[in-house]
């Protein structure tokens, strides 16, 4: 729809995303491209008949007040812009992704409500439904049942049910853009599931990801982080020989000579990292089918 | 103030997981309803559609006689209560409570003269300025109350609001819960797995499995006249014992063990054709006695046991024995000396028995009984 749309508007048509810009109507479609239209060469009626379907992001400014933050976030996510939105102290950031079945009436107040929730978030409105949340400089490990309770707190209070998909810990670099059109393509594959359970962390869907989305499977899927720790042999073999012997820290730790203290660090540290607690069951069995989809490239 | 009604609703999953089926309940103004029932009997799936979260598969929801079906739940005019303590973190108590007040815009003064109001119902004032983490477990659900009380709605949905309680501040909530009922009059539907939170705070209680209600009534009425063993068994603690025997003329038979059945109830069970057919008695534990006088009146209902276990709870006494390779639980006088491996009488009060047809566990007994 979108050529369609560039050949009938032909010269009116833009897809280089300038969030000051006058001049142009900026819509936006549901898998978040935008794309602008010269505001002298549409009618009325026309405008009327692109606001039913597409989101015109004047419309979401209005309503939730972008800050340049969240354009700029807006552009590097969803336009060519290489241009880094974030400052330089940010080294970590990790999206939500958030969906209801009804309209979220109240933009603002909804970014108001998550903000004691999150570092720093910036909130990014796909439609009014549909948004992504940023947080910049989070915690290494997510407490999901805080973020449970702060969804029924929404609930009460929007009457909406809050679907959300917590993605991985991501290093702050170029290939950021890749990982979050790769997660966000999961978090829409995985809805079904998520409608089921409300809030699901990337590491608990990843099996099931194997299973329904395949093609979601790749490595370049994985953070930075991830990969960089998997990279270190010993950390690698630290978490085979864990996984080994059932998750038990002790055997595992006699196994590979080390004091379980230095056990303990080594967890720590692939925890501060990566934010994944092997410890966990569901990070444990994420890590045994994310280590040989890595290893598989090392070999 | 709101009457609710429920008709024919279902709520179906993926064409062939039924949730809730076939619900049918009218809710005056002013009730206290609860729905009860073990995890996954489909109460919350019910609460969650009258507030608009589900969507309704079949049936029609009614709110004072206007259709809900469709009307998105903020136009709803509910308010609702989760078993999280639901606060936001960042804000105070007077700002968490506002919050849905400022969403629907109404003007400051009058957020603050119901978050005022709300604070002083709730014993909250003192701790207006206070952030949730600075609050007890109690306090704070205290304010998740007060959120739901200031939006000054028709209908209270309160989804298990006390689980996360430990067991004392929870007794303390419940009283809270009904004083507040009862002060507010506002609708309100209580769901709860808790049986002692249903029968204590209940004007009528909504008994629920797999999705089909199985009693609807006061909490004296389904106590005392449960519809099938289900409701029988679920309501009271410690439950309802139930024997299998085989029904004679004027008497249940349980293996060798033989109790005489009043007059009364017996004329019915005739009548109904289960003489020499086999047949659940339920009896509850309270309706075992000990004491002499009681064993005397009952000469041809009384039964010798060997005790398993005896607990001594303070007031009263609860013994595990068997009829007739059939475990039993009793609650007796704590005045009972019974130690385990002694044998003692109980006299059965089979006034109070119950009988269930044994193939659809219904209730024999007509509700007048």
């Amino acid at each position: 729809m979108i050529k369609k749309l560039a050949d009938y508007f032909h010269m009116a048509f833009t897809t280089d995303f300038i969030p000051e810009d006058t001049e142009n109507y900026w819509f936006q479609t549901e898998d978040g491209q935008t794309f602008g239209l010269l505001k002298t060469a549409i009618t009325e009626v026309e405008l009327n008949l692109l606001r039913t379907l597409f989101i015109l992001i004047e419309d979401t400014e209005t309503n939730s007040k972008n800050t340049i933050v969240q354009l700029k976030w807006q552009q590097f996510l969803f336009s060519h812009s290489n241009d880094f939105p974030f400052s330089e102290d940010v080294e970590s950031i990790r999206f939500f992704y958030f969906q209801s079945k009804q309209p979220i009436a109240d933009p603002i107040n909804f970014e108001e409500a998550i903000k004691g929730a999150f570092q720093q978030p910036i909130v990014l409105w796909i439609n009014n439904m549909y948004g992504i949340i940023i947080e910049e400089k989070p915690q290494s490990i997510f407490d999901k049942e805080e973020f449970i309770q702060l969804s029924d707190t929404l609930t009460s209070d929007f009457l909406v049910v809050i679907y959300s998909f917590i993605g991985q810990l991501h290093k702050v670099d170029m290939l950021l853009k890749e990982k979050f059109s790769m997660e966000k393509q999961c978090f829409q594959e995985l809805l079904p599931y998520i409608e089921q359970e409300k809030t699901v962390l990337f590491y608990e869907a990843f099996p099931k990801l194997l299973i329904t989305s395949t093609h979601l499977i790749d490595q370049k899927l994985l953070s930075y982080y991830l990969i960089e720790s998997l990279q270190d042999e010993e950390m690698l073999h630290t978490l085979k020989v864990f996984l080994q012997y059932n998750l038990n820290a002790s055997l595992a730790a006699k196994r590979l000579h080390i004091h379980r203290n230095s056990l303990q660090y080594r967890f720590d540290k692939f925890i501060n990292k990566t934010g994944i607690d092997c410890r966990e069951f569901s990070n444990a069995a994420f890590l045994a089918l994310a280590i040989p989809l890595m290893t598989k490239r090392i070999e | 103030m709101a009457e609710l009604k429920l008709e024919h609703i279902f709520k179906i999953y993926d064409k062939d997981v039924t949730a809730v089926k076939d619900f049918n309940l009218e809710i005056k103004d002013k009730e206290f309803i609860v729905f009860v029932g073990p995890s996954g009997c489909g109460k919350s799936t019910t609460l969650r559609m009258v507030a608009g979260l589900e969507e309704i598969s079949k049936g029609e929801l009614l709110i004072d006689g206007k259709r809900m079906n469709d009307v998105a739940p903020k136009d709803r005019d509910i308010a609702m209560v989760f078993q999280n303590y639901a606060l936001y973190p960042h804000m105070s108590v007077y700002e968490n409570m506002a919050f849905g007040l400022k969403l629907r815009k109404l003007p400051k003064d009058e957020i603050d003269r119901r978050v005022k109001e709300a604070a002083k119902i709730l014993d909250l004032e003192p701790y207006l300025n206070r952030k949730p983490k600075a609050l007890s477990g109690g306090q704070r659900q205290r304010v998740a109350l007060g959120r739901a009380i200031v939006r000054d709605a028709r209908v209270f949905l309160m989804d298990e609001p006390l689980s996360n309680l430990d067991a004392k501040l929870r007794v303390h909530m419940r009283a809270e819960i009904t004083k507040l009922h009862q002060r507010l009059q506002t609708t309100t539907i209580y769901v709860t797995h808790d049986q002692t939170e249903a029968m204590t705070m209940a004007t009528r209680l909504v008994v629920m499995k797999d999705g089909i209600i199985q009693q609807v009534g006061t909490p004296k009425e389904v106590y005392e006249k449960p519809k099938n063993v289900f409701v029988g068994g679920f309501i009271g603690s410690p439950a309802m014992n139930f024997f299998t025997g085989t029904l004679l003329d004027g008497k249940m038979t349980i293996g060798n063990v033989s109790l005489s059945i009043p007059e009364q109830k017996m004329t019915y069970l005739r009548a109904q054709g289960y003489v020499n057919k086999e047949i659940t008695m339920g009896i509850r534990p309270e309706d075992f006695h000990t004491d002499l006088t009681s064993i005397e009146a009952s000469q041809s209902s009384k039964v010798d046991v060997t005790i398993e276990v005896a607990e001594l709870l303070g007031a009263e006494t609860i013994l595990y024995a068997q009829i007739e390779e059939q475990t039993f639980i009793s609650r007796v006088d704590a005045s009972t000396d019974a130690k385990p491996g002694e044998v003692l009488t109980l006299a059965l009060n089979m006034n109070k028995a119950h009988f269930f047809d044994i193939e659809t566990e219904d209730r024999i007994l007509p509700d007048q009984d």
